[in-house]
C-alpha cells in the first residue's frame, strides 16, 4: 500500500526558477606557468617522471636510482625556447671494471642530442642546449640515454647502466645540480 | 579491561537484548514453539525490534553508550522479571546419536574458526568502508546526520542498527561478532526446521553445507550483512511454514515484523514479503477462510519495519528508494546516470564470458569476490528433492531467493538461496547412508582456510587464517591492520594531517571506519560527482576540456528570455559549461535580475552561468527529447547571439534556440548552432580548486592508481596544492593556492 502511495507522488514537477549565481573571476594568468621539468631521484614525486629503465622503487644511498640500458624520463614544458637538457649521474667503479669505457647517447623526443664517451668511472654532469623545434609545449617531452655497454650481473643476468641522481630540462638562469 | 572483553561484551549484550525482546514478544503473544526453536526465533524477531529502538534513538539524537547500556539493562531486567529466560516448550524430535556427534564436532570446530576471525580486527572492504564507517559516524554524532554525500547511507541499515548498539561497547569487532551470531543462528534454524518437518539427518547435513561454505565464513565473520539477511529470510520461511501447519493467528505478527525486517536489512531481500503474503493468502483461499485480515496484519507489521527507512530517505535525499528509482524520484543526490551505470556494473562485474560464472562462484572465487565451495557444483541435484513436499517447498524458495542474484552477480548475493538449496541437496544425498557424511567431511576439508589456499584463486575473498592472538588483542590491532590492509595507514594519515571536521575529496573509497574525517568519494553522490567532474575538466582531457563552442546567431532583437532545447535521443549526456548572451560580438553582462531553470537537473543550472569554465550543468542522464534550459531576463535585453561553451563528449545532441519576445510570445530564433573550438587555455586547475574551496573542501586524497594522479603530483603547485604526507600509494594534498615557488 505504501509503495503505490509513494509512487503517486513521484512525478516530475515543473522546475523552479533560481537566481543568477555569483560570478567567479576566471583568470588564466592566475595559474602559474610552472611545470616541474627537473627532478631529483630522491624527490617523492620522482616516480611520476620515470618513463622506462629506471628503478621505480625507493631511491638508494644518498638518493640515486639504478638505470638499465636506456633510461627515459617524461616532462611537460611550458616554454620551449633556450632549454638545456641535464643529466647528473655516476658510473660506479664496480660496474666499470666489467664494462670498461662507457658511451652514452643522449636523446630528446627520439632525436639524438649528443654522444659522449666516458673513459673513467665517477660522478658525471651532462648539459647541452636543445633546439626549440624539438620541443612542444604542454605535451610530453621524453629525454633518454642509451648506455653502451651495460654491466651484466654474472649471477642473475640483470643489466645495470648508471646511477642516476637527477635529470631534466632547464631554462635560462636555472641551475641543475 | 582488555579490548577482547569489550568486544565480547558488546556482541553478547546486543544478542542478549535481542533475544530478550524477541522472547517478550513471542511469549507475550502466547505462541507455542519447540524449545530449541524459540530462542532462535526470539533472536531474529528481537533483532528486528531492537533495530527499531536503535533507529528511534538515532533519530532522537540520543544514541550514546550510556543510553544503550541503560536501555539494554532495562530490557534484560524486565525480561528476567517476566521469566522469559526459563526454557519452555517440548524438545524437537532428536537427531540420531552419530549425527549429533558429527554435527557437534564439525560445527564446534568451525565456530572456533569463525569466532577468532570475527573478533580479529575488522578489515573487510565494505565492513571497514561504509557499513561500519556509517555506524561509527552515527555514534560520533549521537544520531543520524543529514548525509547527502554518500549513497550507501541511503540503503536500509537494519542490521547496522544492531552494529551501532554493539559498536558502542566493543567497536568494530563487536559488530562483526554480532554478524557471527546470525551466522551461527542460521544453521541452527535450518536444523530446527528439518527436525520439525521430519528430515533431521538431511537437516544436519544441509545446515553444515551452508555453514561451512567459504563465502558464509568470510562474510558472516565480518561487518557485512549478507549472512544476517539470509538468516532473517530463512526465519520468514520457517515461521510461514509453521503458520501453514498450525495457523496460530498471532504468529502473523512476528511473521510481519520479520518480513519487514528483510527489507530493513537489505532491499534485495524484500521478496520475503510477497513470498509470505502469497503463501498465507493461498493457504487461506484454499481452505475457504477470510484472507484480508491476516494479510493486513502481516502487511501492517511489515510496514512498521520498512517505513522508517522509506521516510528517512524521503526526508533526507528526496527519494524513499534511494539510491535506486531516481527516475521516479528525481533528486540532486543520486544521479540517474550513476544509478544506471551502478546497476550495469553489478550485473556483469565486467565479466565478458558468463559461462565462467558457475565455476568461479563455486571453485575459484577470483572474479566475483568469494565462492560457495566446490560442493555446490552439485546444486542441480537438489532438483531430485522435488519428489518430496518439503523438498518442493525448499527448491521453490531457493529459486525465488536466487532471482535477485541477477541484479548483482557477486558470490555473496547467492547467500539468500543457499540454505534452501543446501537442505534440498542434503535431502537427496541423505537417501544413501554413506554419501552425506562423506560429503560433509570433504566439504569441511575443502572449506578450511589452509586448504582453500591450495586451489582457490589468489584473489578469492575468503578466510585466510585462525587469528587467535589478534582476536584476543595479544597482538596489537594497529599492527595487524597496517600489515594486511594498505589503506588503514591512509585512513590514519588523515587523522594526523587534517584537522577534525575536515572534508576530504577522494576518487576512490577508503576504510572510513578508521577515520573520523568525512570522505567525499567521487562516485558516491551527486555533490561528489560535480567535484569529480570539475577536476576532470580541469585536467583538460581530450573530451572533457571545455573547448567546444556552439553559437546560435539570430537577427538583433529585444528579448525577455530564451530557451535552448535538446531534441535528440542517444547515449550521450548534454552539458553546458557556460552560456553567454552576446551582442555585436561582445558578451551582454549578466544581470543579477536574470532567472534560470532547467529540465532535467534543475539543481545545477547555476553552474552554467557562474563564469567558471570547469563547472558545468549536466543532464546526468542520457539525452532524450524534451530537455531544456531557460533564462528569464525579467526586463527586455537586446541580443544577436547565444554562445554555449561545452565539452566534446556530446556529439549526439541536437539543439535549437527559442526566444521570448517582449510581448511574452515564444518564437524560434535559430534551428541549430554554429560549431567551433578554442585552443587549450590555462587557469583551469586553479579554477577547479577554487570551486573546491567555495564548497568547503580543503583536502584531496589521491592514490597513485587514480586517473590523473601524475598530474596532481607533478603539477601540484599549478593546482595550488601542497602535499602533506604519503602513505603507501596515497597522498594527502591541502589546498593552499599560495604563490608557486621555482621548481
Amino acid at each position: 500500500m505504501a509503495v503505490p502511495l509513494l509512487l503517486l507522488t513521484a512525478c516530475e514537477r515543473e522546475p523552479q526558477w533560481v537566481p543568477m549565481p555569483p560570478q567567479q573571476v576566471f583568470n588564466p594568468q592566475a595559474e602559474p606557468a610552472r611545470y616541474l621539468t627537473f627532478i631529483r631521484m630522491n624527490d617523492t614525486k620522482a616516480p611520476a617522471f620515470l618513463s622506462a629503465d629506471i628503478n621505480p622503487g625507493p631511491p638508494e644511498g644518498v638518493g640515486w636510482r639504478w638505470t638499465r640500458q636506456r633510461p627515459e624520463l617524461k616532462f611537460t614544458l611550458e616554454e620551449t625556447q633556450n632549454r638545456r637538457v641535464v643529466w647528473n649521474f655516476g658510473i660506479t667503479p664496480a660496474t666499470f671494471r666489467q664494462t670498461g669505457p662507457v658511451t652514452i647517447t643522449f636523446f630528446v623526443n627520439g632525436r639524438m642530442l649528443d654522444r659522449v664517451r666516458y673513459a673513467e668511472p665517477g660522478d658525471r654532469h651532462f648539459e647541452k642546449p636543445v633546439a626549440a623545434e624539438w620541443l612542444k609545449p604542454h605535451q610530453p617531452t621524453l629525454i633518454a640515454a642509451q648506455i653502451d655497454p651495460v654491466f651484466v650481473s654474472p649471477g642473475d643476468g640483470v643489466k645495470l647502466g648508471i646511477i642516476l641522481a637527477s635529470a631534466g630540462i632547464i631554462g635560462p638562469g636555472e641551475k641543475a645540480e | 579491561m582488555p579490548q577482547a572483553f569489550y568486544i565480547a561484551f558488546g556482541a553478547a549484550f546486543t544478542v542478549a537484548v535481542a533475544i530478550a525482546l524477541g522472547k517478550l514478544l513471542l511469549r507475550g503473544l502466547h505462541l507455542r514453539f519447540y524449545r530449541q526453536e524459540e530462542t532462535l526465533f526470539a533472536f531474529v524477531s528481537g533483532a528486528a525490534i531492537l533495530h527499531l529502538i536503535v533507529f528511534a534513538l538515532l533519530t532522537a539524537q540520543i544514541a550514546r553508550k550510556g543510553v544503550f547500556l541503560a536501555a539494554g539493562a532495562a530490557i534484560l531486567a524486565f525480561a528476567i522479571r517476566k521469566g522469559v529466560h526459563r526454557p519452555r516448550g517440548a524438545s524437537l524430535p532428536p537427531l540420531p546419536k552419530p549425527w549429533q556427534w558429527m554435527f557437534g564436532i564439525v560445527f564446534a570446530i568451525y565456530c572456533f574458526l569463525y569466532l577468532s576471525n570475527a573478533m580479529a580486527p575488522e578489515m573487510s572492504p565494505d565492513g571497514s568502508g561504509y557499513h561500519l564507517g556509517l555506524v561509527a559516524r552515527y555514534l560520533r554524532e549521537h544520531g543520524f546526520p543529514r548525509i547527502t554525500t554518500n549513497m550507501y547511507a541511503n540503503l536500509s541499515e537494519g542490521i547496522e542498527m544492531l552494529y551501532v548498539f554493539a559498536f558502542a561497547f566493543g567497536r568494530h569487532s563487536a559488530a562483526a561478532t554480532v554478524h557471527l551470531a546470525f551466522t551461527i543462528a542460521l544453521p541452527l534454524l535450518m536444523l530446527a526446521h528439518a527436525r520439525r518437518n521430519g528430515f533431521p539427518v538431511a537437516g544436519a547435513g544441509g545446515a553444515l553445507f551452508c555453514f561451512l561454505s567459504p563465502v558464509v565464513g568470510v562474510d558472516g565473520t565480518s561487518a557485512y550483512i549478507d549472512v544476517a539477511v539470509t538468516c532473517v529470510i530463512f526465519t520468514v520461511y520457517s515461521l510461514v511454514h509453521i503458520w501453514l501447519a498450525e495457523r496460530q493467528p498471532r504468529l502473523l505478527i512476528p511473521i510481519g515484523l520479520v518480513c519487514g525486517y528483510t527489507y530493513a536489512a537489505k532491499y534485495t531481500a524484500f521478496l520475503a514479503v510477497p513470498y509470505a503474503l502469497a503463501l498465507i493468502g493461498w493457504k487461506l483461499w484454499k481452505i475457504g477462510r477470510p484472507i484480508l485480515r491476516p494479510l493486513a496484519t502481516v502487511t501492517a507489521f511489515a510496514v512498521l519495519m520498512m517505513a522508517p527507512w522509506l521516510v528517512k530517505n524521503w526526508i533526507v535525499v528526496g527519494n524513499p528508494f534511494s539510491p535506486f528509482a531516481n527516475r521516479w524520484f528525481p533528486n540532486p543526490n543520486v544521479r540517474i546516470s550513476f544509478e544506471k551505470e551502478y546497476i550495469r556494473q553489478m550485473r556483469d562485474y565486467q565479466i565478458k564470458d558468463r559461462s565462467k560464472v558457475p565455476i568461479d562462484v563455486t571453485v575459484y572465487g577470483g572474479m566475483l569476490s568469494g565462492m560457495v565451495g566446490p560442493l555446490f557444483v552439485l546444486t542441480p541435484l537438489s532438483l531430485f528433492a522435488l519428489r518430496w513436499p518439503a523438498g518442493r517447498r525448499l527448491v521453490f524458495a531457493g529459486i525465488l531467493f536466487f532471482l535477485p542474484y541477477f541484479s548483482n552477480i557477486g558470490t555473496r548475493f547467492l547467500l539468500p538461496s543457499l540454505p534452501f538449496f543446501s537442505l534440498a541437496m542434503a535431502m537427496v544425498f541423505a537417501q544413501s547412508k554413506a554419501v552425506l557424511p562423506y560429503l560433509i567431511v570433504v566439504h569441511a576439508l575443502l572449506s578450511w582456510p589452509h586448504v582453500l589456499r591450495i586451489y582457490a584463486s589468489e584473489f578469492c575473498w575468503r578466510l585466510q587464517r585462525i587469528p587467535v592472538a589478534a582476536a584476543l588483542r595479544i597482538s596489537k590491532e594497529e599492527d595487524y591492520l597496517a600489515l594486511r590492509m594498505p589503506d588503514y595507514a591512509t585512513a590514519r594519515m588523515l587523522e594526523t594531517f587534517t584537522p577534525p571536521g575536515a572534508r576530504i575529496f577522494a576518487f576512490s573509497g577508503l576504510p572510513e571506519a578508521y577515520t573520523t574525517r568525512e570522505i567525499l568519494t567521487g562516485y558516491q553522490a551527486g555533490f561528489n560527482n560535480v567535484l569529480n567532474d570539475t577536476l576532470w575538466t580541469a585536467i583538460w582531457d581530450v573530451n572533457l576540456a571545455p573547448k567546444g563552442r556552439q553559437e546560435f546567431r539570430f537577427p538583433k532583437q529585444s528579448l525577455l528570455g530564451f530557451r535552448v532545447r535538446q531534441s535528440a535521443t542517444g547515449t550521450d549526456q548534454w552539458s553546458l559549461n557556460e552560456v553567454r548572451v552576446r551582442l555585436n560580438g561582445a558578451e551582454v553582462p549578466r544581470s543579477p535580475q536574470w532567472r534560470l531553470r532547467a529540465s532535467p537537473n534543475p539543481w545545477d543550472i547555476q553552474l552554467a552561468f557562474d563564469n567558471n569554465p570547469v563547472t558545468r550543468w549536466r543532464t546526468w542522464e542520457a539525452i532524450r527529447p524534451g530537455m531544456w534550459i531557460e533564462v528569464d531576463f525579467t526586463t527586455p535585453v537586446t541580443a544577436d547571439a547565444v554562445l554555449l561553451e561545452i565539452t566534446r563528449d556530446q556529439w549526439q545532441t541536437k539543439l535549437a534556440l527559442d526566444g521570448r519576445l517582449p510581448n511574452g510570445t515564444w518564437t524560434p530564433l535559430a534551428p541549430s548552432p554554429n560549431e567551433d573550438e578554442v585552443p587549450p587555455m590555462r587557469g583551469l586547475r586553479r579554477a577547479a580548486i577554487e570551486e573546491f574551496q567555495r564548497r568547503g573542501i580543503h583536502y584531496l586524497l589521491i592514490h597513485d592508481s587514480d586517473p590523473g594522479a601524475d598530474d596532481f603530483l607533478t603539477k601540484s603547485r599549478v593546482w595550488g596544492l601542497t602535499e602533506l604526507a604519503q602513505r603507501g600509494d596515497a597522498r594527502i594534498y591541502q589546498i593552499t593556492l599560495g604563490e608557486p615557488s621555482t621548481p
